[in-house]
């Protein structure tokens, strides 16, 4: 077999909108990782499978109405090596949601929630969020190997 | 103890309470929003009474996000507000890395091992039968 060139790869993963599914997204993601080129480090590892997960919770408490068919509940996470490290977009076709509403921006005693997309910030290279009301939402984020 | 099969993995919670009126909740796998319901229930169940003593030992747990964060700092809360006290004991980086970005290390009283939890609880309970207690929670170092 011979080796590719992994800049010319994407792996793209379709889970149902169901936390069940929470621990598929950090498997794959982790297997993905795995195979960077620089290496990832496990800590590296761990804040991917941390942010992937904390954005496909969001995926599920916000993305979707109550009246949404099931079939049409579903996150996909897209990745992809590039600029030296990882690009991961997860993404739903729900009714968008508002991160400045979502992130809890305070330096008084923590919240409850809202602690999702700080600590994604904390952990990424770069987070950032697109789509609008209609088109759903996507998160993209990029991490590369700590040096 | 309240065990899941997920593939090979083994996740439970387990709870125990000692002779000196500390409760122990201990987790062991991976906790993300699809056992959060679980855990919250546990939580809730074990924080309830009066001047709850609460050690939270992640020694076994290999992964948590924000959704259980939250419920321990649920948990933090409710149990300062009931004159009782909570203490976290977890070694991982990984995990304590998740405490350190979201700025609870401190306020959730994170400490290595159980025994250190627990020391931290009964010197509490000390100072506040020495008649110190002012409310406020523990003071670290």
């Amino acid at each position: 077999v011979r080796p590719m060139d992994l800049r010319q790869s994407a792996i793209e993963l379709r889970i149902p909108c169901d936390p069940r599914f929470l621990s598929v997204a950090r498997l794959t993601i982790a297997g993905v990782a795995a195979r960077a080129e620089p290496e990832f480090s496990i800590d590296d590892i761990e804040d991917l499978k941390i942010s992937v997960t904390e954005a496909c919770t969001n995926v599920i408490d916000h993305a979707y109405p109550e009246e949404c068919d099931e079939a049409d509940r579903f996150i996909t996470v897209h990745c992809r090596f590039e600029r030296g490290g990882l690009t991961v977009e997860v993404s739903d076709s729900g009714r968008g949601f508002d991160p400045r509403t979502a992130a809890d921006s305070g330096t008084e005693l923590p919240k409850e929630s809202g602690l999702g997309i700080p600590l994604m910030r904390n952990l990424m290279d770069e987070v950032e969020f697109g789509g609008g009301p209609e088109e759903g939402t996507r998160v993209k984020m990029h991490k590369r190997p700590a040096r | 103890v309240r065990q899941r099969q997920r593939g090979a993995r083994t996740l439970s919670v387990e709870v125990r309470k000692r002779d000196d009126g500390i409760t122990v909740v201990a987790l062991s796998g991976e906790w993300d929003a699809y056992l959060a319901p679980s855990l919250k229930e546990t939580l809730q169940g074990v924080t309830s009474g009066p001047a709850p003593q609460i050690v939270l030992n992640l020694l076994g747990c290999q992964f948590f996000d924000s959704t259980i964060l939250g419920l321990m700092i649920g948990s933090a809360k409710r149990v300062g507000e009931a004159s009782g006290a909570q203490a976290i004991a977890c070694d991982r980086s990984i995990l304590l890395k998740v405490f350190d970005n979201s700025g609870t290390r401190e306020m959730l009283s994170v400490v290595s091992t159980e025994e250190e939890a627990i020391a931290m609880l009964q010197a509490t309970g000390d100072e506040e039968k020495g008649g110190e207690a002012d409310g406020s929670a523990p003071e670290r170092d």
